[in-house]
């Protein structure tokens, strides 16, 4: 488990995905950690938002992420495909794992913005770890204890 | 690598789409009969005469572009240079511009849509009576705006697709309706002071180039990209504007604009009657379609340029930052995109078409969607 997330790579997607992996992983014993956001680009047309606005947005999501991890590295990549970009975050960083959290939503919701979570399980190139909203966990079975152990190990 | 030159990813031609595919769906596909009917012969010098007046913005657009590729084009400049009152100023005339523009742009688009299903007429909504044209373009915009506030990465690209279509539609209408023209279809020209005043009635058919400032950082090499694609689309969408314009009075009867247009038939398009009275139903469909796309590409743009400019506003404190907030899950500014999106239904409403595209002025007749 410690070789694992020896190194760990965190995506985060906004300010509220930041703090909900934050705390999923810190629940987990784990190495080092690099904080990534996607700024997703059009690929030659116009960008659905200011790609210094999404910068400044991805800043405020690193901010509250290391509310709870401490001071630990961040980088922001661009890329048309989020998947794709991510695992060559993975490879630049050399991570160990992948670790996401999974955002919900319905169909529809995923249907428009994609399953970035399962797209990184399904097109997978290296370990990737899905780890439980530790807020909704708790709530929902206040006394278990590892209840995010078991996801890490299909990696 | 996070590598900062991965954002920019617009190469020449995509920034001159955005210029071009802004501007060209008014001037071709809603002004000319107007224009037309107005100045007569001298219809093509009017906006010739926009084309130049719009070259001298674009010259300077491009400089400061150039030396300033910063998101928010030309607020950015100008509360830079001058302070925040005229930054304020320009700031909110750039975005209620944008947002009247694409009201404009979709009443347009209504007009397209009517006119391809044959639909017209009004329908009571208790007090208020609102015409089948302004339902469209209501419906139209909601749509566009959804799309937007989802954040969907395809319409970009298909921006560029509708430029290409579009420029190759009026190539072939232009080509084939040269073979037509004769000097003797000329109408008779107007007065100067009324050309002056047709030139002022199109000239937001040169409202678009500035807004390739506006994505200045995204584009590559912007030292060498962003000057070529501002001055690029004046000079493309003036030729094609001054082209399509002399065949459309030229290589059809003289009258025969001021025929379609009063001839009390809903929703007169006159570029459309006139491919239609030249080259047949295929060109009257294709230039249909192309009006259809054009004017649906140029209010795309001017919703995404407008959320550029809420940025920069808000990054200075001249509207509250709290509208740049990013969407968790759409990756959009979606309340920048919610509230302009409320101000072009507004604007759809409570305006017309001439109203929309300048100064007021008396209706030149009872067809028009006055």
């Amino acid at each position: 488990m410690a070789d694992l997330l020896e190194r760990v790579l965190l995506p985060v997607a906004s300010e509220e995905d930041a703090v909900t992996s934050a705390r999923a992983l810190a629940a987990q014993d784990y190495g080092e950690v690099v904080l990534v956001n996607v700024v997703e680009k059009a690929g030659g047309a116009m960008d659905k938002a200011g790609v210094e606005q999404r910068e400044l947005a991805a800043e405020e999501m690193f901010e509250a992420a290391r509310a709870v991890l401490g001071d630990v590295e961040s980088d922001i990549y661009y890329g048309t495909d989020v998947v794709e970009t991510i695992f060559d975050a993975a490879d630049d960083i050399d991570a160990s794992a992948i670790v996401v959290t999974p955002r919900g939503g319905n169909r529809f919701v995923r249907l428009i913005t994609g399953d970035v979570a399962l797209g990184l399980v399904t097109e997978s190139d290296r370990p990737v770890v899905v780890l439980p909203d530790r807020e909704e966990a708790d709530a929902e079975e206040a006394g278990a204890t590892d209840e995010a152990t078991e996801a890490g190990d299909d990696g | 690598m996070g590598d900062e030159e991965l954002a920019k990813d617009l190469g020449p031609l995509a920034a001159l789409t955005i210029g071009v595919g802004t501007m060209i769906g008014a001037g071709i596909f809603v002004l000319p009969g107007e224009a037309i009917l107005k100045a007569g012969s001298l219809a093509s010098v009017a906006f010739v005469l926009g084309g130049v007046i719009a070259m001298f913005t674009a010259l300077s657009a491009s400089e400061l572009g150039t030396a300033m590729p910063k998101s928010g084009g030309a607020y950015y400049y100008v509360n830079h240079a001058l302070g925040p009152l005229f930054g304020s100023v320009a700031g909110w005339a750039n975005w209620l511009g944008l947002a009247f523009a694409s009201a404009f742009y979709m009443v347009g688009f209504g007009r397209y849509i009517a006119r391809i299903f044959g639909i017209s007429g009004t329908i009571g909504l208790g007090p208020v009576s609102i015409s089948m044209v302004k339902i469209a373009a209501l419906v139209g915009a909601a749509l566009f705006i959804l799309v937007n506030y989802v954040g969907a990465k395809e319409t970009g690209r298909l921006q560029n697709i509708i430029v290409v279509v579009l420029v190759a539609i009026l190539a072939v209408f232009t080509l084939l309706g040269t073979l037509r023209a004769e000097p003797g279809n000329l109408p008779d020209p107007s007065s100067v002071v009324v050309t002056l005043e047709t030139t002022g009635l199109i000239f937001v058919s040169y409202l678009g180039f500035v807004q390739i400032t506006s994505v200045a950082e995204e584009i590559k090499e912007p030292g060498k990209n962003l000057p070529r694609a501002v001055i690029g689309s004046v000079v493309i969408v003036t030729v094609i504007y001054a082209l399509v314009l002399v065949i459309m009075s030229a290589a059809v009867p003289q009258g025969f604009i001021a025929d379609v247009i009063t001839s009390g038939q809903e929703n007169p398009i006159a570029v459309v009657e006139v491919g239609q009275y030249l080259q047949g139903a295929l060109m009257g469909g294709a230039l249909l379609f192309g009006g259809l796309l054009a004017t649906a590409s140029s209010a795309n743009a001017s919703i995404l340029a407008s959320s550029r400019i809420n940025f920069a506003m808000g990054r200075d404190r001249i509207v509250t930052p709290a509208l740049n907030e990013i969407h968790p899950r759409f990756g959009t500014p979606y309340r920048a995109i919610g509230i302009t999106g409320a101000l072009i239904l507004l604007f759809i409403v409570v305006g017309d078409l001439t109203l929309l595209s300048g100064p007021p002025r008396a209706c030149t007749s009872s067809s028009t969607a006055c």
